[in-house]
């Protein structure tokens, strides 16, 4: 997910967003040094989203903030006005300066907030990501929105089930550089190989995580490949521009689109017919695990290779190695199996 | 006699026919015409589906917010400007539209007053920092390029507008007959009206007058400041139409659209495909009209071609290089140069 649906903004650094984001970290640097008084002293945990306003991440702190108060935990949500992993580095230098005990985020980059990560660890921080990793040296652990081959598997059997056991797909892709996306295509690649194998991937295309490109790219693809039956958007502005040209050509219902995303935005082409399934997990319940690990971490009662118990989620295990097939690296913890968002259920998730 | 007097007036004739068509066919309109007719006929010869109405439709809806956008950036560069920040009042426009139109069902027409106030005022200062502050072209409109970016992000907060009403889609979407849209009309009114402004109007010829020698313009009494500040104000306007245009296409839009798509280099190499010169007094818009119809074009035929779409941006720069290259005239400095010798000789 991470370079998919949640890099919206990537390509904007004006130095004008800068100064906002800049602004926005000092503005709530300050207000959070003055919340933290607590008579019994709570874990400080800080949730830092790639950035700020998106309705995914804002389900994760709704779930978060639900069972914070059970946990003993005061959560402080921060995070760049726009997705600038710069923008993240300035926040976990004052998360430091202010001795948070649990900093968690969705990296923007891999490697850019590792030197500052790391030093965070040093001064006794528990560092977690979740959603987009760094690389394992600069955080304790990784919770992982889901295995790679389940949401493969999950789009493929509803591609199938529209489109039938020998048809032809197309994918829609972010950038082709996107490592989680990639992951995703070799995933269903690998599933198509061994479970459908008259199925075919036609072409894969790429809408560079914008919503007109993706469009252009789907009306060509529909266009130039006049027998493909579903097209299979893996990236959040890629499902808006391919549903968008399926219902603009007045294809609902006869080219299918199944892809990964989230339902919000997309609630219109549910409506119309042009989008028939999309998988994502549930960000209100990925929420409340960050905070279930967050407290773990913290008392150090995480163990690689371990399993733990995380309230009503359920049990849940701590990956010891990387694992090709889920995508899991060391200290992983795999969220959920992908949750499904058809026209029956769309209106009940508002993220 | 007579004879002698026919066979001179047959060379003559045939001279001026000659003539006529070695102008025609140096017109950059007709060239891009030719242009699009190769690539259209490569790529029917390869797929028949190329030419089917949906597919033809859909590259001229494509083309529309790029060409809208290059009528102004046209304005501006024969006036010898460059404007950088048309992507971000694009993305202004179509977001300030986008939140009343989802939440408040806001009419299209309503939605054209937005666009033209968003436009006027953005467009304005962009010609005060220009004419009135004397800031370079090049640098004003890049410093606001940064500016309206975090203003569309501030008025955007981060969401992702998408929820519009149908109506919006449909005049984005829908044809007039099969295979000629909606939005392809309406681009084809604009151009025509700022052709005809340019051609016909005292201010329309004033702006090719200041592009070609300022100091010559201001000498033969043109309000030279004032005529820069209008081809912003113009620009501005004409971004401001794209964005309502890209919203009904598109159908949502977010804090980043416009920059996201590069519109700013779309609109640049729209309007210097159709031979605007960079260097200001020479051009239209019809050309850069049809020159974004030749990238719509041109783009659409390498998916066609089973080109991955990773080449798209190598695709615009090559073309664009094309242009210049194509462009005997491209060195038209010297030409200016050669004009003020002859001046301070008189």
């Amino acid at each position: 997910m991470s370079v998919g649906i949640r890099n919206r903004g990537a390509w904007l650094r004006f130095t004008a967003a800068a100064a906002v984001a800049a602004l926005a970290a000092t503005l709530t640097a300050t207000a959070s040094s003055s919340a933290a008084t607590h008579s019994a002293p709570p874990i400080k945990v800080a949730m830092v989203p790639k950035l700020l306003g998106l309705p995914v991440f804002e389900a994760n702190v709704k779930g978060a903030e639900e069972v914070a108060p059970s946990l003993g935990i005061s959560v402080k949500y921060t995070a760049p006005a726009t997705a600038s992993a710069e923008g993240q580095v300035q926040i976990f230098n004052s998360l430091i300066a202010q001795k948070y005990n649990v900093i968690t985020l969705s990296s923007d980059d891999p490697t850019v907030p590792a030197p500052v990560l790391e030093k965070a660890m040093k001064a006794g921080i528990k560092v977690i990501t979740w959603d987009s990793d760094v690389i394992p040296a600069a955080r304790d652990f990784f919770i992982q929105d889901t295995a790679y081959n389940t949401i493969a598997q999950g789009v493929i059997n509803a591609a199938v089930k529209f489109g039938g056991p020998a048809a032809q797909v197309a994918i829609m892709s972010s950038t082709p550089d996107a490592t989680i996306q990639l992951a995703w295509i070799a995933a269903m690649k690998a599933y198509i190989k061994a479970r459908y194998p008259k199925v075919s991937i036609v072409t894969i295309g790429y809408g560079q995580s914008v919503v007109s490109t993706s469009l252009t790219q789907a009306e060509d693809i529909i266009h130039s490949y006049p027998n493909v039956k579903a097209i299979l958007p893996i990236d959040g502005a890629a499902v808006v521009g391919t549903a968008e040209a399926v219902s603009a050509l007045g294809d609902a219902g006869k080219i299918g689109v199944i892809g990964i995303g989230d339902p919000l935005p997309n609630r219109k082409y549910f409506a119309n017919g042009s989008l028939q399934g999309l998988f994502l997990w549930n960000e209100v319940n990925q929420g409340k695990l960050i905070m279930y690990v967050a407290k773990l971490a913290y008392e150090n009662k995480l163990k690689a290779g371990g399993t733990f118990s995380a309230g009503s989620l359920g049990k849940f295990t701590v990956a010891a190695k990387a694992n090709a097939v889920t995508g899991a690296t060391r200290n992983t913890i795999i969220f959920s199996t992908p949750l499904e968002f058809t026209k029956a259920n769309y209106m009940r998730y508002d993220f | 006699m007579n004879v002698a007097l026919e066979v001179e007036r047959t060379r003559a004739t045939r001279r001026t026919v000659r003539q006529a068509l070695g102008r025609a066919i140096r017109l950059r309109e007709v060239q891009l015409l030719v242009a699009i007719g190769v690539v259209v006929a490569v790529s029917t010869a390869a797929q028949p589906a190329f030419v089917q109405p949906g597919n033809i439709s859909f590259m001229l809806a494509d083309a529309s917010a790029t060409a809208i956008l290059s009528i102004g950036q046209t304005v501006v560069v024969l006036a010898r400007g460059i404007d950088l920040s048309v992507a971000p009042i694009l993305g202004i426009a179509a977001v300030l539209v986008a939140f009343p139109a989802q939440d408040l069902n806001l009419p299209i027409i309503a939605g054209l007053g937005i666009v033209l106030a968003v436009g006027l005022v953005l467009g304005a200062a962009n010609g005060l920092l220009v004419s009135v502050a004397r800031i370079p072209p090049i640098i004003a409109t890049l410093a606001t390029l940064s500016v309206y970016g975090g203003l569309q992000f501030i008025f955007a907060k981060g969401e992702e507008i998408s929820n519009i009403p149908n109506a919006y889609g449909n005049l984005g979407n829908n044809d007039i007959v099969s295979g000629i849209p909606w939005v392809l009309l309406i681009t084809a009114v604009l151009a025509i009206v700022v052709a005809f402004l340019l051609r016909s109007t005292n201010v329309g010829r004033s702006i090719y007058a200041v592009g070609n020698d300022a100091a010559a313009a201001h000498r033969s009494g043109i309000p030279v400041q004032r005529i820069v500040f209008l081809t912003y104000v113009v620009s501005g306007v004409l971004a401001g139409i794209g964005g309502l245009i890209y919203l009904c296409h598109v159908g949502s839009v977010d804090s980043t659209t416009g920059s996201d798509s590069n519109v700013n280099l779309l609109s640049i190499a729209a309007t210097l495909i159709g031979g605007t010169a960079l260097t200001g007094g020479r051009g239209g818009v019809l050309g850069s009209v049809l020159g974004a119809v030749f990238l719509s074009v041109a783009l659409t035929a390498m998916v066609f071609a089973r080109i991955p779409s990773i080449w798209e941006p190598a695709g615009v720069g090559v073309l664009m290089l094309l242009a210049m290259l194509s462009d005997r005239r491209a060195g038209a400095p010297a030409r200016r140069t050669r004009q003020r010798t002859a001046g301070s000789a008189r």
